[in-house]
């Protein structure tokens, strides 16, 4: 009996030792590489599909406009691939953000037919597609014979597809996750002390949380906080979720403004008072300083787009890796507040070669493409992606993309939408490097917008 | 005290060459400087050197195609701007035209001109023939400042060789045709060699033009560089490096030629 | 018979009389006017002339006055690339009418004589003493080739060295400004007061080497005569430079004056790397507003208005120009 009890513990025993040292969840937790494996087969079937479609284009060069960001980067990269497997040509230009519409819109009117890929702002929809420059894709889309069978449109994220969605018909293919929200960097929280009882980074959850853990954070040569204060669109940018962050509107649905309103005022002081806390030269900085300055540790947190969370993980410049974090810009009404700046691929109307500028547009669009270039400058517009555990655990930002797409608020897409940036802009910067008072400021911004709103007839 | 003044003056001409050579030089250090050295305070002057923003601008970017376009715009455009506008220097020199006055005001006044007036049209017009980005445009429309210019600088050139000789020629018999190729034209070679320089400097520095009116296949140096500025993290080792190589060969030039330059400079205001 | 003989040549020599005094008064106009140069005006002369001169005004007009007068036409219409150019219709005056109402046309017009006057003052002046200085001491090819380099590189290249210079946290001079205490080592493009003056410090490096190059050729020409007199006399050196030196310059200052001034109108490379206009339209420089106005916010009618605007301004004082060199010619 003894004998048998003791064989039995020992079997026992080794059963024990077994499942202790085996490793657990395989079937869980997927290694990033089996992703990438199977992203690369359904790769390689769509690869097949366009070299089979793009026969007839053999031997065309197409040109992309796009803007000089990150994403353009990881096209520009596997451009080739694409060209190796349909014979198409392609030429990506990168322009930044005011130059890109300078020559696409003087292509587009002269109909030069320059450009066939577009990457546009979604708030151009409404000023292209009312001047008749891009054409509408859904005759492209339901035609099989140039539309991959899994392209799988439903992917995409709801408000970045209504984005270029105009009067019910889609003209832009979602290109790239452009959504802003802040940047915070959880090493210098936690070295200042800004932690909750567990000793983690604690992150403001309304401004005035926002403003003191600025405050905490500024210590020169290190700065609270970093500022896109350049009269361009990136101040408007910056400060349109600052004004939604007070519960503010530009104007409402009747077109009426209502900037110069308690929260017009309440957010433009805020904003003052935010850039004081910012690195001199901060009111000649757009996006891409905002960018190098957290990159280079100069600033602690700052409002930026989610599609640069790749700088901040380049192992060759970044002085921060690892050590960024993400969350929606802080409010007064407890709202998750972040404001889409994204960007789809349209196909202009004086485009001679629309078909294959469609299907690279699909490419460059499609699942695999944006998948295999997570880390190398893409920034996905699918769910899917975002949906992937492992991915983020790499990168927290898509934790917080994931979480603010569907909500996310809008600028304005009406034709009109660029002279009102430039009337913001103007008197935004003003604030922020002229001194100038914030009531005056909103008082000016007010009139224009509203006069620029009659005149166009939407009131 | 008489001993110190030219020590003061010594060293006067010595602190504003160095002010005026200063950013050019940083530009050239900043070329050789890592991103992380770049990206320093205070900044390095002490470093080791990396030749990566070298390689980078040859191998990534067009600087090849640029420099060649460059080349190809400017040394078009200088001769076409010479052959067409010795002749008419030489006509205004010499003869007394009607509507001189108003002639000669007419072609400084277009050397003068702002170019943001000649973009939007060149640019429309362009796109409607169908001619954009291509270097004839280019050619032409560099034209507009330097045709002009070189009228006016061989003008007062040409007023400069003696009348004796051309009358003497007349009474030998040679034809017009003949003083002006024989005579008159050997006599202003130093303004020749003024002329072509500057138009080769201020047609290779031009920027508005060009940034409009080409895109990839003519697109010259200048706006090739501006557009390194507005990409990300601004890659400012290889603005530098680009920056440096756009000058480098107009400051070698420069060098050899620059006796001539000045009196081009100064519309024939100033002798020598 | 012979009567209408007489009476036809008398016709005939009347007539020749009449074509003699009615060509004479020309003939002798002619004959004053070339007698300058001491050529002869024939009509083949007239035709060789003009025949040299042909090829350069079809260029010229069709470079130069072509744009001119399409600006023109785009002015009176009210064309704008954001809307498709197939539908527009003519405003007549109305965009002339928005130029000019416009405060921020104003300020841009002010800030760009500002800028002007500012700039070429100080050039002048830095130019002036610099090359008092350097007479005669300038003769080394290596160095003259260093006064050269601001003025030989593209401007866009200069507004992109200072623009890394001014930067606010790698710039060498807020650097150096905060190591010596200066401004609180404020970023000078950043701050809407300064950043003209900064702006300005960028031309005044680029082209005080023109201004002294130029005042350097002229003093280095001018006649030893009158100083050997001066010395005789035993004047003082401030006399000298006021009562010699100045006025025998004058036509040479003038005209660098005036070159100058017509190019720091037209300035736009610079301010587009450095500012694009400005904190606040700090430096919105006239060229950079027509610029913004046409391309940034494709109003091209407006933008060609103000083109014109600055092409009237440019040819007033290219007149003026004109006017000096003439007369420098005549007396020099």
């Amino acid at each position: 009996m003894r004998r048998i009890k003791k064989s039995l513990l020992a079997v026992i025993l080794c059963i024990a030792l077994v499942i202790c040292f085996v490793p657990q969840g395989t079937a869980t937790e997927i290694r990033l590489g089996d992703y990438m494996e199977a992203a690369k087969v359904s790769h390689q079937h769509l690869l097949e599909w366009l070299a089979e479609v793009s026969k007839p284009y053999k031997g065309t060069t197409i040109r992309m406009i796009t803007e000089t960001t990150p994403p353009s980067d990881w096209t520009e990269e596997a451009a080739d691939e694409f060209t190796k497997h349909t014979g198409i040509k392609v030429i990506v230009e990168r322009q930044a953000h005011p130059h890109l519409q300078e020559k696409a819109l003087m292509d587009f009117s002269a109909g030069t037919g320059i450009y066939d890929v577009f990457n546009g702002d979604y708030s151009w929809t409404g000023k292209y597609v009312e001047a008749g420059y891009v054409v509408p894709l859904d005759d492209y889309l339901n035609d099989p014979n140039i539309t991959y069978f899994d392209y799988f449109p439903e992917d995409f994220y709801a408000g970045f597809w209504e984005g270029t969605t105009w009067k019910g018909r889609p003209y832009g293919l979602p290109y790239d996750s452009v959504v802003q929200y802040m940047f915070y960097n959880k090493a210098d929280f936690e070295n200042a002390g800004l932690v909750d009882a567990e000793g983690n980074a604690l992150f403001p959850r309304t401004p005035d949380e926002w403003l003191a853990a600025v405050k905490k954070l500024h210590n020169p040569p290190l700065y609270g906080t970093g500022v896109q204060g350049k009269r361009h669109l990136s101040v408007v940018c910056e400060y349109l979720p600052i004004l939604w962050a007070f519960d503010g509107q530009l104007y409402d649905e009747n077109y009426n403004v209502t900037l110069d309103s308690e929260a017009g005022l309440e957010s433009v002081k805020f904003y003052k008072e935010l850039s004081k806390y910012a690195p001199p030269g901060a009111t000649t900085w757009t996006w891409d300083q905002v960018t190098t300055g957290l990159q280079q540790h100069i600033v602690a947190m700052s409002m930026l787009w989610d599609e640069n969370y790749g700088a901040m993980e380049d192992p060759t410049q970044s002085r921060v890796i690892g050590q960024m974090r993400y969350g929606p810009v802080p409010s007064t009404t407890g709202k998750a507040i972040s404001h889409y700046g994204g960007s789809s691929v349209f196909i202009p109307t004086s485009s001679k070669k629309k078909i294959p500028a469609y299907l690279f547009a699909q490419w460059a669009t499609s699942k695999s493409v944006q998948l295999l270039g997570v880390g190398k400058g893409a920034s996905p517009t699918r769910r899917s992606i975002y949906a992937i555990p492992i991915l983020r655990k790499m990168y927290p930002s898509f934790i917080a993309t994931d979480a603010a797409a569907p909500v996310t608020g809008w600028r304005p897409r009406i034709p009109e939408w660029d002279d009102m940036v430039e009337t913001m802009a103007r008197e935004l910067n003003a604030v922020l490097a002229a001194d100038k008072d914030p009531k005056a400021a909103l008082k000016v911004m007010a009139a224009e917008i509203d006069k620029i709103l009659t005149e166009a007839g939407y009131k | 005290m008489k001993k110190i003044i030219p020590i003061l003056i010594y060293s006067f001409i010595t602190v504003v060459l160095f002010i005026f050579v200063f950013p050019y030089a940083w530009m050239i250090l900043t070329s050789f400087k890592t991103r992380l050295d770049i990206f320093t305070v205070p900044p390095k002057f002490i470093f080791t050197p990396y030749l990566q923003h070298y390689v980078d601008v040859f191998t990534k970017g067009r600087f090849l195609r640029n420099f060649l376009n460059s080349a190809i715009v400017v040394t078009c455009t200088t001769f076409l701007s010479v052959a067409v506008g010795t002749p008419a220097a030489y006509s205004l020199a010499r003869f007394e035209l009607l509507g001189k006055k108003h002639i000669s005001i007419w072609i400084l006044s277009i050397r003068m001109m702002p170019p943001i007036v000649a973009v939007i049209p060149f640019f429309l017009i362009a796109a409607k023939l169908r001619v954009l980005d291509t270097h004839g445009l280019l050619i032409l429309v560099y034209m507009t400042f330097n045709l002009p210019f070189v009228i006016w600088i061989l003008r007062s050139f040409f007023e400069d060789v003696p009348l004796e000789l051309e009358q003497a020629a007349i009474l030998d018999g040679y034809s017009r045709w003949s003083i002006f190729t024989k005579i008159a034209l050997p006599l202003v070679k130093p303004g020749l060699v003024s002329v072509t320089i500057l138009c080769i400097i201020f047609s290779w520095n031009e920027f508005l033009f060009a940034n409009v009116l080409t895109k990839e296949v003519a697109q010259t140096l200048p706006p090739a560089i501006s557009v390194l500025v507005t990409t990300r993290t601004l890659q400012w080792g290889r603005v530098g490096a680009l920056a440096t190589l756009v000058v480098l060969p107009i400051v070698i030039f420069t060098y050899f030629i620059q006796r001539h330059m000045v009196r081009g400079l100064t519309l024939g205001a100033v002798k020598g | 018979m012979g009567k209408s003989n007489a009476v036809d040549k008398a016709k005939v020599s009347a007539v020749e009389v009449e074509r003699v005094s009615v060509l004479f008064p020309l003939r002798i106009w002619v004959k004053e006017k070339t007698e300058k140069f001491g050529f002869v005006i024939s009509k083949t002369e007239r035709r060789f002339a003009l025949a040299l001169l042909l090829p350069a005004i079809v260029v010229l007009a069709v470079v130069g006055v072509f744009p001119a007068i399409y600006c023109g036409w785009l002015s009176a219409t009210n064309i704008n690339l954001a809307r498709a150019t197939t539908s527009f219709k003519y405003i007549g005056f109305h965009n002339w009418e928005e130029l000019l109402h416009s405060p921020y046309f104003w300020n841009s017009f002010g800030i760009t004589m500002l800028f002007m006057v500012v700039a070429v003052c100080v050039e002048f002046a830095l130019g002036l003493a610099i090359a008092l200085v350097f007479t005669g001491k300038l003769r080394s090819k290596f160095l003259r080739t260093i006064m050269l380099i601001p003025m030989i590189m593209a401007p866009v290249v200069v507004g992109l060295g200072f623009y890394y210079i001014y930067d606010g946290f790698f710039g060498i001079i807020p650097w150096a400004f905060r190591k010596v205490g200066l401004l609180g080592g404020v970023a000078p493009l950043g701050k809407a007061s300064i950043a003209l003056w900064a702006v300005i410090a960028v031309d005044v490096w680029q082209w005080t080497p023109f201004m002294v190059l130029i005042l350097l050729a002229g003093l280095e020409s001018l006649p030893v005569a009158p100083y050997e007199a001066a010395q005789v006399d035993n004047a003082s050196r401030w006399r000298v430079f006021t009562k010699i030196t100045l006025p025998m310059l004058k036509p040479v200052i003038l005209i660098a004056i005036l070159l100058r001034v017509i190019d720091a109108f037209k300035v736009f490379d610079k301010i587009y790397v450095l500012t694009a206009g400005g904190p606040s339209s700090a430096t919105e420089v006239l060229s950079m507003w027509t610029y913004r106005k046409s391309f940034l916010l494709f109003n091209v009618s407006l933008g060609a208005t103000s083109s014109l605007m600055m092409l009237y301004v440019v040819l007033l004082i290219c007149v003026l120009l004109y006017t000096v060199l003439t007369m420098e010619k005549r007396t020099g």
